[in-house]
């Protein structure tokens, strides 16, 4: 895969333009930016690392991304104490990818992510807490950042209410059955039975041996 | 050809509008002749939306790119088999579809049931029609799948490359059987109400299309899932976003109602209840189509994007308040016929069973609107996802098991505790010997001892159900075999139903499996290099490049072996389509074993040093997901699987009804 063709699928576009005519425009325009960042790196071959489109040149611009200068640093072969994969997934996990919604930082695809994953390899290894990143990223991105919102403060709602919910229902049913309970006491029993009510009195196993009697006739 | 099509659905849209008001003045002036071409009203608008749909499909075929939704969803190098599903690919598009679903649906249930039902089914064809009135409306007048582009293009766009699998081709249409299929339960449930015949009767009429409407959902789910699995590449195949909880929100609701419907038929009780949930399954499901396809809630699903929320947020709130209106004025009608008499009483496991599902609908309900209300609130917007779900909803989930593991056990009226216990008896041994294996066997998380012992408790009390009952068969002479199965004929909704619930416990073994004790790894590898994840070692043997005409794949070729034994290799790869190159897909590639998946992804690489990296995942026992969801699906099928006898006994029942009614309830 080498020249035009090359950069032609290269390039990651955030845009999803709505009319051609836009989307064309920002395609050449791309297309000239991969093509410059290509001949000046050898590396960006990769889609996300030749950057361009809005949301990521956001997220370099605020030192969240290395920059894409050689494959050692953006593989992340480095410093500090080793970190151990699923250290850095267990963090990752409860992030978001910040550019497509829907993507936890873990399973994200986009190179980004990869190297978002990377600075919190690098964080670990500079011995910081995963509260300290979690602030971290939380400072860069917002709370949505987040994958399920903190357990404190009005966001303590998201989490307790529910549970609330099913205790009021559970006590709300128990009194429901206590009351029913005691009125079907005060009725008469003298019930005009239906076929399904005997078959529940004279027991299953019964009604099948009657079925299993009536089939063989 | 693609004008023909939109006057198809404007005419559509009046003969829907016709159907309305002529069924409404013809039961409430009682003239006969106006329900009747109420009826034909609606049956001329389900034909015009055939034709308008058709119009559309040869539109796509003919590659008619002066068509916005044809050219934003197509291209000439689209296969034929996903141009004829572009035609649910977008929004406008699968809006004509849903109301061509209503329709459809609603003509056969018409053209099935006329006799039967003739005090229902005036109103039963009222809001059938208006619910396609109004989507049919969307499509004539806010979101036309047959707008015309200024100019013509002389190519498409291209259908999103992350929906061209099969999966995705049926995915969305399996759903939307499902959410539409919710449309005739609940319109005859109205027809009831509005009819003052709320006997069992709409029950009746209603019960096979609730549970094929649920098995849709239930296929349409499990597409998804599996869609999600092998082609968004992140390895797993639930991740709780808004449009999928948009979608088991109906489902769980639906599920409720068919196991409290069972109340109201033998014992005459929930009468008020069982509309209520009729009612929210079908709100849920206009939510639902709200989230989907007006991106009430933004997702990964967000391919469709558009104006049309405000309609929709009018339509569901006229929905909601008309059906309360209705149902509170219709209180006294339904009034309860029968009082639980014991707290140990099948009525009882019913009501648990309700209470617990509703919990897990408020759960998911509340996580999934959440971020909204957070941001109404606090103006800060937050995100709620999985890790939220898995605390909150999934243990809700674990006790839908548990109540599986009594609920069958119990009798109506009255049960005998003791007699449970010593039914429980032999299932709790073999499950604590079970639990008790899987620990020495290493397994240590309580998360999934306590779950798998649950799972293995309730799948041995229904498999002890099926022993019962062919051992009492069997004693009349009956070989195991044939007796096992005319036990299931004669019990169809019973045995059908306890095959849904292996295929639940089978279900829930795959999730506890595949998420706690799921492997990952991801690591630098150059030509040359391995990867060891659980018991497999990968060897990376270098990139390969595979150029298409609408794509360009680069791709890893990965070695598989196992205790040094070669087990054939994986490519997992990226696609960048030439048309959607802003979208590159990270397609997995997978190795499926019967006990657990080898699933492989292709992360960053360099062409120049053939560099790459690799994630690996080891998936255990995530074959019994689909193993579940397929029992899931066949135990529904023999559930709802039309019956001779039984249609008769119906029948009978109906009639004996039809005479109470004439007499006012007690």
């Amino acid at each position: 895969m080498t020249g035009a063709a090359a950069v032609s699928i290269v390039r990651s576009s955030r845009d999803h333009g709505r009319s051609p005519s836009r989307a064309a425009l920002a395609a050449v325009r791309l297309g000239l930016l991969v093509a410059l960042l290509w001949g000046a790196s050898p590396w960006l071959s990769s889609p996300v690392a030749a950057a361009g489109p809005a949301g990521v040149t956001e997220v370099s611009s605020q030192q969240a991304m290395p920059e894409p200068a050689g494959a050692a640093e953006v593989f992340g072969e480095g410093e500090g104490t080793p970190v151990a994969p699923e250290d850095v997934a267990a963090v990752a996990r409860e992030l978001n990818c910040p550019l497509c919604e829907g993507y936890n930082l873990q399973e994200c695809p986009l190179e980004v992510c990869a190297q978002m994953r990377e600075l919190i390899r690098q964080r670990l290894a500079a011995g910081q807490s995963v509260e300290q990143i979690r602030a971290a990223f939380v400072e860069d991105y917002g709370p949505q950042v987040l994958n399920a919102p903190p357990k404190r403060g009005v966001f303590l709602a998201a989490w307790v209410l529910p549970v609330l919910a099913i205790l009021l229902g559970a006590v709300g049913v128990a009194a429901f059955v206590l009351r029913s309970t005691r009125e079907a006491g005060t009725i008469t029993r003298a019930h005009d039975l239906t076929h399904d009510e005997r078959e529940d009195l004279t027991g299953y196993e019964q009604e099948i041996e009657r079925m299993a009697a009536d089939d063989t006739e | 050809m693609a004008d023909l099509g939109f006057v198809a659905s404007a005419l559509a849209l009046s003969a829907a509008v016709y159907a309305v008001v002529a069924s409404i003045v013809g039961v409430w002036r009682d003239v006969g002749e106006l329900v009747v071409s109420g009826r034909r009203g609606l049956f001329a608008s389900a034909v015009l939306a055939t034709l308008s749909i058709l119009a559309l499909v040869y539109a796509f075929v003919q590659h008619d790119f002066s068509l916005l939704y044809v050219w934003r969803t197509s291209s000439t190098t689209t296969p034929l088999f996903y141009l004829v599903t572009g035609v649910w690919g977008g929004q406008a598009g699968s809006l004509l579809f849903w109301s061509w679903l209503v329709l459809v649906f609603a003509s056969v249930a018409l053209l099935t049931r006329w006799r039967a039902d003739a005090a229902l089914l005036p109103w039963f064809t009222a809001v059938c029609a208006s619910i396609a009135a109004f989507f049919l409306f969307l499509v004539v007048f806010v979101a036309s799948p047959f707008e015309r582009l200024a100019v013509l293009p002389v190519e498409g766009n291209g259908l999103n490359p992350l929906l061209q699998h099969p999966g995705m081709a049926f995915h969305p249409p399996t759903l939307y059987l499902g959410f539409t299929g919710m449309t005739i339960p609940f319109a005859f449930a109205m027809a009831a109400l509005l009819s003052r015949r709320t006997d069992a009767g709409w029950i009746h009429a209603s019960r096979r299309w609730t549970l094929v409407a649920w098995v849709f959902l239930s296929i349409g789910l499990s597409l998804g899932a599996r869609w999600a699995y092998d082609v968004l590449g992140w390895g797993g195949y639930w991740g709780w976003d808004p449009v999928e909880n948009a979608a088991l929100m109906p489902w769980i609701a639906a599920t409720a109602f068919l196991h409290s419907v069972i109340v109201q038929e033998r014992r005459g009780m929930f009468r008020v209840w069982n509309m209520a949930l009729i009612i929210l399954t079908f709100a849920l499901v206009i939510v639902g189509t709200f989230l989907t396809r007006a991106g009430l809630v933004s997702s990964v699903h967000s391919f469709a994007e558009s104006d049309i929320g405000l309609y929709f947020l009018l339509f569901t709130t006229a929905v909601i308040l008309g059906c309360v209106l209705l149902l509170w004025s219709r209180l006294p009608d339904l009034r309860s016929r029968g009082r639980i008499e014991s707290a140990f009483s099948r009525e009882s496991a019913f009501l648990a069973n309700n209470l617990v599902f509703m919990g897990a609908l408020f759960g998911v309900f509340w996580g999934t609107l959440f971020p909204l209300f957070s941001e109404i609130l606090t103006d800060q917007r937050v995100t709620v996802g999985p890790p939220y779900f898995n605390l909150v909803v999934v243990p809700v989930f674990g006790l839908v098991v548990v109540l599986m593991a009594i609920g069958p056990l119990t009798t109506w009226r009255k049960s005998d505790p003791r007699r449970i216990g010593r039914m429980l008896l032999v299932p709790a041994a073999l499950s604590f010997a079970t639990t008790l294996g899987l620990y020495l066997a290493g397994v240590h998380s309580w998360v999934a001892l306590v779950g798998l012992s649950v799972c293995v408790l309730a799948l041995i009390v229904t498999l002890q159900e099926f022993i019962r009952g062919t051992r009492a068969r069997m004693a009349h002479g009956e070989s195991p075999l044939r007796a096992l199965v005319r036990l299931v004929k004669r019990g169809r909704r019973r045995y059908g139903g306890y095959i849904v619930h292996i295929g639940v416990v089978l279900l829930g073994i795959g999730i506890i499996g595949s998420n706690v004790y799921k492997m990952e790894t991801e690591r630098t590898l150059d030509v040359g290099d391995s990867l060891r994840v659980g018991d497999y070692t990968l060897t990376y043997e270098g990139l390969g490049m595979a150029e298409g005409e609408d794509q360009v794949t680069v791709l890893a070729n990965l070695a598989v072996s196992r205790d040094g034994e070669s087990m054939g290799t994986l490519a997992p790869r990226r696609d960048f389509f030439r048309l959607r190159e802003d979208q590159p897909m990270t397609i997995p590639s997978v190795m499926h074993r019967p006990l657990e998946d080898l699933y492989t992804m292709l992360g960053l690489y360099d062409v120049e040093t053939q560099r790459v990296t690799v994630k690996a995942m080891v998936n255990p026992l995530i074959s019994f997901v689909w193993l579940g969801m397929l029992t899931l699906v066949l135990g529904t099928v023999v559930a709802a699987w039309p019956d001779p006898t039984e249609e008769r006994v119906l029948d009978v029942e109906l009639e004996r009804l039809a005479g109470q009614a004439s007499v006012p309830a007690s």
